[in-house]
């Protein structure tokens, strides 16, 4: 069973960034009737998304965001002894965009450093690969970059997905520390099609026709979610013996209203407990989940240690679940830039 | 489950009113039934009759009476 107590680890901090842009899903009615936006609207709780101004990529907010971060922690490059960055949309095919972000953020050569192509379970299974190198004493101190652009979903006829996603990077520092993590993976790789990107890659190298852009099986994903999510929740709750009330919030990716909805009832979880930023951000695919933590935040007392149950699940299929506390001290305001890599290659 | 009781949980899923629907009603030929009401409809078949479907077996429903007959435990 892939289910583990990670102890003498802690948190240290967390900060996300999202660009400047923000497109109203109103502004959905110029290429959809006004009916279906409502619609829309009233099943996802998507109000308005933070997209990228077209040169920012996922890294780029990254990058923002662990700069930031490693300044308020007053920690330089020789920190950091392994840097993972999880996407789906990395910066260039070769190399892993992890090595570019090693050295735009200045991190020692003394490094663990790769990319990880997952996405809305990017964020637990990247603290479940960086609690478990910590706790095990091959590093000291991990920094778990995840971040996506969905530019390829701008011009798409499909509302479902041309109001969904909004853009997030997001920095986590692991370190050594006193309180522990629980962690818990699923995947199934018999659902690999259910969302998926087929070309262009190795096994259609050649091919031009057809669409090059992600598609999803709504109904099966979603189906997916509400039965294997609350199940794994339960599973949890069970074996590590502590009961889901127990947890101040249970943070669940962003992938529409309904979803949480679902979930939420089949734990018999008051919605109070279950923090939504999908309103103002939308789903922003991997970085959701500490993308709700920070937005949650805001609206907490400073001082505050939360003790938080969290959900990722999406394409692999992959879903997992991961128990934290984090001082809200240690999480940054909400950072809004515009800010990119100015590539010299032409 | 009678067949009045099974159009009012389809009519809830689709919102609209249940004197909308029969078991005849052919659902392409309502703007309510698009992809946010398939949604609504496995989450309705998973809370009431603790079953899942497939999207493709929901993407053959014609009238809502294929939709009636896929509601059962």
């Amino acid at each position: 069973m892939i289910s583990k107590k990670f102890c003498n680890i802690s948190i240290e901090g967390l900060a996300c960034a999202v660009p400047s842009k923000v497109v109203l899903s109103q502004e959905l009615t110029e290429l959809f009737d006004a009916n279906s936006v409502n619609r829309f609207v009233a099943a996802t709780g998507i109000k308005q998304r933070h997209v990228t101004n077209g040169k920012q990529t996922g890294s780029d907010l990254c990058y923002v965001a662990a700069k930031k971060l490693m300044e308020e922690k007053s920690l330089s490059g020789d920190d950091i002894d392994a840097l993972v960055f999880v996407t789906q949309f990395p910066d260039y095919k070769i190399p892993s965009t992890a090595y570019v972000l090693q050295y735009r953020l200045g991190i020692k050569q003394d490094c663990l450093v790769f990319d990880v192509n997952l996405g809305c379970s990017a964020f637990i299974n990247g603290i479940y690969f960086l609690a478990g190198l910590v706790e095990s004493g091959t590093i000291n101190r991990g920094l778990l970059l995840v971040g996506d652009v969905d530019m390829e979903y701008q011009n798409t006829s499909d509302i479902s997905f041309a109001g969904m996603f909004g853009d997030a990077g997001s920095a986590c520092l692991i370190t050594k520390g006193t309180d522990s993590i629980n962690g818990m993976i699923r995947s199934d790789g018999s659902g690999y099609k259910t969302i998926w990107t087929p070309k262009p890659g190795a096994r259609f190298p050649q091919e031009k026709n057809g669409p090059l852009f992600k598609t999803m099986n709504g109904e099966d994903t979603f189906t997916f979610t509400i039965t294997k999510v609350p199940k794994l929740l339960k599973e949890f709750c069970n074996t590590f013996e502590t009961p889901i009330e127990s947890f101040d919030y249970c943070v669940l990716h962003q992938a529409n209203l309904m979803v949480l909805q679902q979930i939420a009832k089949k734990l018999k979880l008051d919605m109070m407990k279950v923090p939504v930023s999908l309103d103002k951000y939308g789903n922003t695919d991997g970085s959701s989940i500490p993308v709700t933590i920070v937005d949650l935040c805001e609206k907490l007392k400073k001082g505050e240690r939360l003790n938080l149950i969290a959900s990722g699940f999406g394409v692999g299929l992959s879903w997992g679940v991961i128990s934290l506390t984090i001082a809200t001290d240690d999480i940054l305001p909400m950072i809004v830039t515009d800010d990119y890599y100015k590539e010299d290659y032409v | 489950m009678t067949d009045n009781e099974k159009i009012d949980l389809i009519a809830e899923v689709l919102d609209v009113e249940s004197s909308k629907l029969s078991p005849d009603t052919v659902l392409s030929d309502l703007a309510e039934w698009d992809s946010v009401a398939a949604l609504a409809f496995i989450a309705m078949l998973d809370e009431h009759f603790g079953k899942t479907i497939k999207g493709t077996e929901i993407r053959a429903f014609e009238t809502v009476r294929d939709a009636m007959n896929v509601m059962t435990k």
